[in-house]
């Protein structure tokens, strides 16, 4: 089925884009620091990364996201 | 570190942020060679380079702003259609692609690799390095002229050569991951997306214009990430927002003059400069 050929890649995108967000949360909060150095407890530069990325693999799955001829 | 170390800090990092010869180098180096006093792991040190890094980056923010301008709206309207159609589109994921997994790596491996070589003689070693990525550029770039039988005026000879939007996103990912050498002390940003520009058939010109626009998103992330470091620092603070200052008025002249200079001009003196500080250290610093 051709209409379904990118829909496997944009369900993938947008899990990685919430795998980021919930990471981003953990940096943020001080709940993980692996990947990080110094001796601070929250991480915001990784957290605001991540949601960067987050929302880059949204815009990725748009872009493969199966689209009409119009 | 009083008032005038804080202006001639500021000038410099204003300068060689921008110029092909690693502001980090200089930081490392110039204090070893000029025998002063301070260090960069101090405490009270850290919002002096934030305040330098967000002066800079809002220079090269006034000089590019109709870029920015044009970036962020072709920015939003790719993604929102999920498809690329205008010229100012494709910049703006060129300048994506070619940003964000360098700023990933750098955010992980930025502390450990500049506390590991943060100091004088690597640093030196490494804009000996730097020179040899420049020349190396410009020698690559002198032999395509030379087979391609490009013999006349510098001008016309560049002419050749592509803007930034002739540029694959294979070769905006490659440039842009060139920054990844500069997180080694004496390996200039600047330098290496210029190079690396070069090598994916950018003319000069239009290679510098493109490391700027890389480095503005860099620069400005460095800086306003760590602002909240400043809330409730005990520093010199007219010092260190007049460092700011002149970083900020000192990068402004140097984009406009880079910008200028490779019009026609070519690396070759910077990787002469660099292989001269980089060899004079080496000597020099014990």
């Amino acid at each position: 089925m051709p209409v379904m050929k990118g829909w496997p890649t944009v369900i993938g995108l947008v899990l990685l884009a919430v795998v980021f967000v919930v990471l981003a949360v953990l940096y943020a909060t001080g709940t993980i620091s692996f990947l990080a150095s110094g001796g601070h407890k929250n991480h915001y530069s990784h957290a605001f990364l991540l949601i960067v990325l987050s929302v880059l693999s949204l815009v990725a799955a748009n872009f493969v996201r199966p689209k009409s001829a119009s | 570190m009083n008032f005038w170390q804080a202006i001639f800090l500021g000038a410099l990092q204003g300068s060689t942020e921008l110029f092909p010869v690693s502001s980090l180098g200089h930081a490392v180096v110039l204090p070893a060679l000029l025998h002063w006093n301070y260090k960069e792991s101090d405490p009270t040190f850290l919002p002096f380079l934030v305040l330098l890094h967000l002066g800079t980056a809002s220079a090269l923010l006034i000089i590019f702003w109709e870029d920015w301008v044009t970036i962020a709206s072709g920015f939003a309207r790719a993604a929102f259609r999920g498809r690329i159609e205008r010229p100012d589109e494709r910049l703006a994921m060129l300048l994506v692609v070619g940003t964000v997994p360098t700023g990933a790596v750098g955010l992980v491996l930025q502390d450990p690799l500049q506390s590991l070589f943060a100091n004088p003689r690597a640093a030196g070693a490494f804009l000996v390095g730097n020179a040899v990525i420049l020349i190396g550029a410009e020698m690559l770039r002198r032999r395509d002229e030379r087979r391609s039988g490009r013999s006349e005026s510098r001008d016309l000879a560049e002419e050749h050569y592509t803007e930034i939007s002739g540029l694959s996103f294979k070769d905006a990912a490659l440039v842009g991951a060139c920054q990844i050498l500069a997180l080694l002390p004496g390996v200039s940003r600047s330098g290496v997306t210029i190079a690396g520009g070069l090598v994916a058939g950018l003319r000069h010109q239009e290679a510098a214009r493109f490391s700027f626009l890389l480095a503005t998103p860099i620069i400005a992330a460095a800086g306003l990430l760590k602002v909240p470091l400043l809330i409730g620092s005990s520093v010199n603070w007219p010092a260190y927002l007049a460092g700011a200052v002149v970083a900020g008025v000192t990068a402004f002249v140097s984009a406009k003059f880079l910008i200028r200079y490779f019009r026609v001009g070519r690396l070759d003196p910077y990787a002469g400069y660099c292989a001269a500080l980089g060899l004079l250290t080496l000597v020099l610093v014990r």
